[in-house]
């Protein structure tokens, strides 16, 4: 055996967070609070029509905070980060962490066909 | 893929032999029958999940193949059982039979075929080049088909069986391959059992056995017919050898129940930790004891649950340093014991320092402690008069309180675990894992083989946990686990690592509409 780097060719599911909580894009930013801090995630899927639209991150809520919006009163679906940008199930890490790179984002929602399975943040990288 | 559904009989077992081992009339009867039944519906192909032969040896294979001829099927995926690598009778296979390894891809379906067999034993074993060989099949072909992939070995414990023995020692890491690449359905034999479970979302269905002089628990002999329709609802139904259905069962494989809706808030938080192993010698066991505990207050969890091997040896004072550390948790703490704690004087210690409830009810939830370990062995074991118990329990509570949270805890695990060796697992876990399932208990906690994971089996969520300051542990670091319990029944699993305070989360899923008012 001989040394090598770490090369990434496991399915994203592999290290994926398997399941998204989601949250209705009609509820306010204090719903959205709520969640996160009482799940400690860092992101929530967003619906809008029972349909993903979006995503809400920690980044969103620290953003609004910094515009000083009223968080009773604005929908997440007005600050939400959309469109979607997500993977198939059956792509390797490697070509996750490109994506995140290219699209400069930290969380990547992992699709079986059209279902939502997972997310993939670099954190989840950590445990490989 | 077609639109068309998949039609798979599904057989296994048959043991031949010119000795009586062999029943040959269930052996006629059950190929008349598969032949009936293709000659009805289009079935596409079929798969025989091992134990083609009684011994492996040659001239049970001449006789084999005759009587192969008569099933009349499309095609057959032939896998290979222990008893056919008995004294050497793997090569035989290889020669008479077809490879042991292989994949099989059309345009509607991968098949991938597997050996679990370790020569002359009726254990199992995968082994890494049999892991590499479906990841990269699966990876390659995978692709909008119908995943199948077939071996001897049962992959769950089965039910009705007797003792949970002879599995596959590595089921844990094939069980993870499975559900990381999305296999839709799982193929085995071995237990001469039919069964059927839904894990996340992929099927695993045992088979009976046709003609072999063993059958369980008084079951005829039979067979399954398997139809996996495009939107992949894959429908199961066990037929005997007469031709009479025995059972039937729809499951669907939606991949939505990932999707989790959050909107009710977080209702309850649970710390689940094992292994704290008081007494032992290892020079970081109190450091990260006091470091996980100050940890688990900063989560400022409702129930703080202990899976087991509280102490290291069951001596008199661990229990006593272990208790002076916990008792400032006490409202809140939960304890099932593991077999570190019931060595030597241990049994007595434990009655003497905990209230031996079953029931424990806190915040509006249901905890059923069932203690699963024994002084002087690592295996566990619930017992059938426990099980009788449990099974009241869990039939009274959903009688009388349907919509309360209902959990049990043990030390020992159901649900075979990634990254650990299949050993020292609960000799009636298949009887224990389909009441737990069957009754639709929302929560099973265990805490052994020191590896944090969890997965759903039907509705029923099982979580594990790894050690929390025991030198044994199948992980990188120590660690402990949080759920969160949202008032929908949803559930968020985390494990948190104690050196480093690093969290990820290990799966969200949702639950069942619970009553968190009490």
């Amino acid at each position: 055996m001989t040394l090598r780097e770490p090369i990434y060719e496991e399915p994203v599911t592999s290290v994926m967070t398997k399941g998204v909580l989601f949250i209705e894009g009609e509820k306010n930013l204090n719903d959205a609070v709520k969640i996160i801090a009482d799940f400690d995630v860092g992101s929530v899927l967003v619906t809008v029509n029972n349909e993903p639209a979006g995503i809400i991150t920690t980044k969103d809520i620290v953003k609004a905070l910094f515009k000083k919006l009223d968080f009773g009163k604005t929908k997440i679906k007005e600050i939400m980060t959309s469109p979607l940008i997500s993977i198939s199930a059956r792509e390797t890490i490697s070509v996750a962490l490109v994506k995140m790179k290219e699209k400069r984002i930290n969380h990547l929602i992992v699709k079986d066909g059209e279902k939502i399975i997972g997310m993939l943040n670099p954190l989840n990288l950590l445990v490989v | 893929m077609r639109d068309s559904a998949v039609r798979i009989i599904h057989f296994g077992d048959t043991h031949i032999t010119s000795r009586p081992q062999f029943v040959s009339s269930e052996y006629f009867a059950a190929v008349n029958e598969i032949n009936s039944v293709a000659n009805r519906l289009k079935v596409d192909f079929g798969v025989f999940s091992g134990d083609l032969t009684q011994d492996g040896l040659f001239e049970d294979y001449v006789f084999a193949n005759k009587l192969r001829e008569l099933i009349k099927l499309p095609k057959i995926h032939w896998i290979i059982g222990n008893h056919d690598s008995r004294s050497g009778g793997f090569e035989v296979w290889e020669k008479m039979v077809g490879e042991r390894d292989f994949f099989y891809v059309d345009e509607k379906v991968l098949f991938i075929g597997l050996d679990s067999c370790v020569p002359d034993r009726d254990s199992g074993r995968f082994g890494r080049k049999a892991f590499d060989f479906a990841k990269k099949i699966l990876t390659k072909f995978g692709e909008d088909r119908i995943k199948i992939v077939a071996f001897h070995h049962h992959l769950l414990p089965i039910p009705k069986v007797g003792r949970e023995r002879s599995n596959a020692v590595d089921s844990g890491e094939m069980l993870s391959i499975l559900l990381d690449y999305g296999v839709d359905a799982v193929f085995t034999g071995h237990k001469h059992h039919p069964n059927v479970y839904k894990v996340e979302d992929t099927i695993i269905i045992s088979s009976g056995s046709i003609s072999s002089y063993k059958t369980r628990s008084g079951e005829p002999h039979s067979f399954n017919l398997v139809e996996i329709r495009p939107q992949k609802d894959v429908k199961i139904k066990t037929i005997n050898t007469k031709g009479n259905a025995l059972h039937e069962e729809i499951k669907t494989i939606t991949r939505s129940f990932r999707m989790v809706n959050s909107s009710g808030g977080k209702w309850l938080r649970i710390v689940q930790l094992s292994g704290t192993d008081f007494g032992s010698s290892w020079n970081k066991q109190f450091e990260y004891f006091k470091k996980g505990m100050k940890l688990i207050d900063e989560t400022n969890p409702d129930v703080i649950i202990h899976n087991g091997n509280l102490t290291y040896s069951g001596y008199s004072d661990e229990y006593e340093q272990a208790i002076e550390h916990f008792l400032k948790y006490k409202e809140k703490f939960i304890f099932c014991p593991g077999p570190r704690d019931l060595r030597g004087y241990g049994e007595s210690l434990l009655n003497k320092y905990f209230d031996i409830e079953h029931l424990i009810e806190k915040e509006n939830s249901n905890f059923y402690i069932l203690n699963t370990s024994e002084a002087g062995t690592d295996i566990g074991v619930v017992g059938r008069r426990t099980q009788l118990k449990l099974h009241r329990y869990v039939h009274q509570t959903k009688k009388e309180k349907s919509k309360q949270f209902n959990s049990v805890v043990m030390h020992h695990h159901l649900v075979p675990i990634p990254g650990t060796r299949e050993t020292s697992a609960l000799e009636d876990a298949g009887d224990v894992l389909r009441l737990l399932v069957d009754t639709n208990v929302n929560l099973v906690l265990s805490g052994h083989l020191g590896k944090a994971f969890c997965t759903r089996v039907e509705k029923t969520v099982f979580v594990n946990c790894n050690t929390f300051s025991s030198q044994k542990t199948a992980s990188s670091e120590n660690s402990f686990n949080i759920i969160d319990i949202s008032s929908d029944g949803a559930i968020v699993v985390s494990e948190v690592f104690i050196p480093s305070n690093f969290r990820r989360i290990l799966g969200i899923f949702p639950g069942t509409e619970i009553n968190s008012n009490g």
